[in-house]
């Protein structure tokens, strides 16, 4: 049961997890349409009452984000209930993912009664073949036609506009990554760009063909080499490398999700949705359990998972999150947060990584794009620093 | 349990390796009604060790006391104890002959005699026990008992007519097994009027209890509350607890000559407990100590250090507690410029090598390596002096060295006609020399190979099983030293040499070996900040190299607020596999690294 405990979550996110069919490389909590036909009322319902109640609780949310699954596979009116609900003053900035082809007009009141502030629209890919292959049910031409729309959106309300490319691709060339890129860039002039790196998750259907080798995927070199040159074009284009798959231009960051980067309170609900929230000493994360079914029938707040933190699992997850930004972790906030010395734990292991993968100052520790390439790495071995058990009392 | 040891009776179940052992003891269990209020029982009840669940081998022997009323109408105490039928763990099946009048000598149906069959049968003459033939698995549509039949009464020399029939899966055939048993097999002979003599034949830890140990009383009777003494250790203690062996310990008053069972005592020093040593009582002490194991010889010899040298006091202990309950365990401390302290172990095979480092792991939470194995060289130097070398890095200067020479074994291999082809070229490969090669009967055939020890170690099990589709078994004797050409093979990390992936190696294979150790370096060392060379080395000279490049592109491309606590809990599986990676220079090489060495080839896989 999912309870705030006192806690007045900085973010609100809702999770819609329904799509046409699904992608071949999709490991999300989402459901083709033949399993969701006869839940979606029902869904809806029970997450707008479930805001209403959060919302009467916090006051509101500073940002929203409603992401899938694809949220378009709700009606206008359905999204415009939501967010509704979810309506306060303190609300800077609301997010909505939507997938090309379902993407129309019929979606513009969202815009126009100023529910939605910045549309975030998954174009992946601008090869057909490559669609395809990634069992999108967008094709090139939804492609063009949802930039087009979005651009139209944009002059006629003023949203900001995000979109979803994907490098690495089977069958894609280097040359082929960075057209996609420009035409993207070209055609939308969009302030946001998010650039993900495919990849193959466990139990997907792209998993078991490339383990047929029925698909072949690239190498980590042949990865590295394109990611330079497309983070260095995004660079020409004006977009400052904000985080790792995150690139905007002036004014353009994405406010909710550096909420999740610096690790700040959010709350999430819906079907798989996850939640961090801090009160007094306690740290926790609420996951969701039901799936789209359950949670349409389910009593409110029902089947949210805790799971109460450690101060050292706290740190693991602050350091895993943190670097992911250029904006890195600064010293002082850290020794504010859990009252150890950045330095005192973490300067042994910073001496032995490769000097080009970071740059520490007495006040700054933050990752260059070279040591991106290997965060994970390197959060790993700041990670064993981490003294346990932390909690000292 | 029945003060009338004429209604005892001790035997053990002994076999090749997977012929239906520890089946054929779950029914015995099942028909005593052992685990009546435990609910369905699993298979091979006996083998309680994760390692033995999970590979599915009996790897310690173990007893049982089971009730059995016969068709007499006498109530018997049979005393069961099911063997091992890997040929690395045949010390655990001569102690259990020791301790019994009789064996069950099982054979699988669809398989007949085998290597271990015979070695075991042997064994289990040597001492004088009953023997029953029990043909097994009779339910399989493979079933040959004709065959089987014959092959008792032509290979064994044993009586068909006494073989009893069962099928250990479906039940069929335990009753007449049991009357069987009752009738052929003697009673004990000791007589509780006798001063004690119990001989200590296994032994274990409990974190509770402490040293509990394995008895079985030949003369005399064995009381809580009597004074005792250890007779090769000469350490007297107080009983504390005597009991039987069922599923679990149940606890009795005394033993009586003839009874199987456990003995607490309060020993404070592990040391003082020997399998092999008798128990007396100090008053009206026994004369003379029963006659005790053979003491085994352990064929294979490694280092193990923990992977976190802090830990090294844990693995004193560890090592301790893990030799009462594997006699045939023999260690004494070591210590490598690479690793720290460790100890230097003598295993009787690879198998066994790997339990033990399985059970450390899993018994007592440690990480450890092992360094390469090696057998026992003796190195004639040219100034006359011999020495013995197990130790790849205590090989002197081969300037000074006049010639080595190395174990030898006779392999004896029984397989069926259509593979002796493929088990010749194998046996060559393995620099083996044919001493001779029967026809046991139409389809089987019995090959002699003398070949180098260190070439059966490794892998040779495996080869073999492979090349003859797993019909071929084999069994083998030390049968001495030759003489041969030996080179000290260093492995370089980044140029730095790691003394505990040294070896000892034939000459004539050593280029070979190189490449393949190199190969498989390469294949567990993970990427990392640089690029790592791999070399082996011979003297000064380079034989072989790999290098391993710096590690690319390592990042999540997602993180957002869903992916949180799935990605830290990946982080923390992480955190366990670095923390079992030793830092050797400025490389990490991981514990399986070190593992992969000790495999030799998979060149024909
Ligand atoms: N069909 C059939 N399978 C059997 C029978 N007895 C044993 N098995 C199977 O044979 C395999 C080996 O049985 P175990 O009882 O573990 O053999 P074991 O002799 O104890 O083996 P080790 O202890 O490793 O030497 C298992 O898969 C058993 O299920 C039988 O009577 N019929
Ligand atoms: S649209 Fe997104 S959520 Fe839906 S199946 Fe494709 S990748 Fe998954
Ligand atoms: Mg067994």
């Amino acid at each position: 049961m999912l309870t705030l405990g006192g806690c007045k979550p900085k973010s609100l996110y809702l999770h819609i997890p329904f799509c046409t069919t699904r992608c071949s490389y999709c490991s999300f909590y989402s459901e083709p349409e033949t399993n969701w036909k006869g839940f979606r009322e029902a869904y809806v319902s029970r997450l707008e009452q479930e805001i209403a109640v959060v919302v009467q609780e916090t006051g509101g949310f500073e940002t929203i984000f409603i992401g899938g699954g694809n949220p378009g596979s709700l009606t206008c009116e359905q999204l415009s209930r939501l967010l509704l609900a979810a309506r306060s003053t303190q609300c800077r900035e609301v997010t909505i993912e939507m997938n090309p082809d379902t993407f129309s007009e019929a979606f513009f009141p969202l815009f126009e009664q100023k529910l939605v502030t910045r549309l975030s629209m998954g174009i992946q890919s601008m090869d057909e073949e490559v669609l395809r292959q990634l069992g999108r049910n967008a094709t090139l031409e939804d492609n063009l036609q949802a930039i087009a729309l979005a651009k139209k959106a944009r002059e006629q309300y003023g949203i900001d506009l995000s979109f979803d490319v994907m490098a690495a691709l089977p069958g894609q060339t280097m040359q082929m990554a960075l057209q996609d890129i420009e035409t993207v860039v070209s055609l939308s002039e969009a302030g946001h760009i998010s650039l993900y790196c495919l990849t193959v998750e466990e139990g997907t259907e792209l998993a078991r063909n490339v383990s047929k080798r029925e698909v072949q995927v690239w190498d980590d070199d042949g990865q590295r080499e394109l990611l330079q040159s497309l983070w260095a074009r995004l660079g020409q284009l004006g977009y400052e490398h904000y985080e790792v798959s995150n690139f905007a231009r002036e004014g353009n960051v994405c406010n909710h999700n550096l909420v999740y980067w610096d690790l700040n309170t959010y709350l999430g609900l819906g079907s798989s949705a996850a939640s961090f929230l801090h009160s007094g000493n306690e740290s926790w994360h609420y996951s969701q359990n039901q799936d789209l079914k359950d949670f349409a029938e389910g009593a409110l707040f029902t089947g949210y998972d805790k799971e109460i933190l450690s101060s050292e699992q706290l740190m693991e997850e602050y350091l895993m999150m943190a670097l992911r930004t250029n904006r890195g972790i600064e010293k002082k906030h850290f020794s504010d947060r859990f009252l150890l010395d950045f330095d005192s734990l973490f300067s042994n292991t910073i001496a032995h990584l490769d000097p080009l993968w970071y740059n520490n100052t007495s006040h700054l520790f933050v990752l260059t794009e070279v040591g991106w390439m290997v965060l994970d790495e390197i959060v790993l071995r700041l990670c064993l620093q981490i003294p346990q058990p932390l909690d000292r009392h | 349990m029945p003060a009338d040891s004429t209604l005892t009776r001790n035997f053990c179940i002994i076999a090749h390796i997977d012929h239906g052992k520890s089946t054929l003891a779950d029914r015995f269990i099942e028909k005593a009604k052992l685990y009546v209020s435990r609910g369905p029982a699993q298979d091979q009840i006996l083998d309680t060790m994760d390692i033995e669940r999970e590979r599915g081998i009996t790897i310690k022997s173990q007893a049982v006391t089971i009730p059995y009323t016969a068709k007499d109408g006498k109530t018997y105490e049979l005393n069961l104890v099911d063997t091992p039928g890997h040929v690395d763990f045949s010390y655990e099946v001569s102690r259990a002959i020791s301790s019994c009048e009789g064996a069950l000598l099982v054979i699988d149906a669809s398989q007949g005699v085998e290597a271990q069959t015979l070695a075991n049968l042997y064994m289990a003459m040597e001492h004088n026990l009953t023997i029953i033939p029990v043909i097994n698995k009779i339910d399989l549509p493979s079933a040959d008992i004709d065959a089987c039949l014959h092959q008792i009464d032509h290979d064994l020399g044993l009586e068909p007519e006494e073989t009893v029939l069962v099928s250990a899966k479906t039940g069929a055939g335990v009753d007449e097994l049991f009357e069987a048993i009752v009738k052929q097999i003697n009673p004990p002979e000791g007589k509780d009027s006798l001063p004690l003599q119990a001989l200590i034949f296994d032994s274990h830890y409990d974190a509770y209890r402490g040293v509990i140990v394995h008895c079985r009383v030949f003369n005399g009777i064995l009381e809580v509350g009597s004074e005792v003494r250890f007779m090769h250790t000469d350490t007297p203690y107080k009983v504390e607890e005597v009991g039987f062996f069922q599923l679990g310990l149940v606890k009795t008053d005394a033993l009586h000559a003839g009874d199987v069972g456990y003995v607490i005592t309060g020993v404070k020093t592990i040391s003082d407990v020997r399998v092999g040593d008798t128990i007396t009582t100090v008053k009206n002490a026994a004369k003379n100590p029963l006659p005790g194991f053979k003491d085994v010889k352990p064929v294979v010899f490694s280092s193990i250090y923990p992977v976190d040298t802090n830990d090294y006091e844990e693995l004193v202990s560890a090592i301790e507690r893990l030799k009462l309950n594997d006699a045939s365990l023999i260690y004494e401390k070591d210590s490598s410029a690479a690793l720290g302290f460790g100890f230097r172990c003598g295993f009787l095979g690879m198998l066994h090598l790997e339990v033990v480092q399985e059970r450390i792991e899993r018994e007592f939470g440690l990480s450890i390596v092992f360094t390469s194995p090696s057998v026992k060289y003796i190195v004639h130097m040219k100034n006359g002096d011999v020495i013995n070398i197990d130790n790849p890095l205590e090989y002197p200067d081969p300037m000074r060295v006049e010639y080595a020479e190395e174990p030898f074994i006779q392999a004896n291999i029984i397989t069926p006609s259509q593979f002796v082809g493929s088990l010749i070229t194998l046996c060559m490969e393995k620099r083996g020399v044919q001493v001779g090669m029967n026809y046991l009967d139409e389809k089987r055939v019995e090959l002699l190979y003398e070949m180098p020890l260190s070439e059966v170690l490794f892998e040779f099990y495996d080869r073999m099983k492979s090349v003859s589709r797993g019909y071929a078994s084999f069994d083998y004797q030390l049968i001495g030293y030759k003489r041969t050409d030996l080179v000290r093979m260093d492995i370089l990390v980044n140029g730095e040499p790691v003394d505990a992936l040294s070896q000892l190696v034939f000459r004539g294979s050593s280029q070979l070996r190189g490449k393949q150790v190199c190969e498989r370096l390469k294949g567990e060392i993970p990427r990392q900040q640089y690029k790592i060379a791999i070399q082996a080395a011979i003297g000064g000279t380079i034989v072989s190299r790999e290098t391993i490049n710096a590690f690319r592109k390592d990042v999540t491309a997602k993180c957002y607020g869903g992916d949180i606590s799935r990605k830290r809990k990946l982080l923390e599986k992480q955190k366990e596999g670095k923390k079992r990676m030793k830092m050797v220079g400025n490389v990490e090489i991981p514990q399986s690294a070190f593992l992969a060495v000790l495999k030799s080839d998979d060149s024909s896989k």
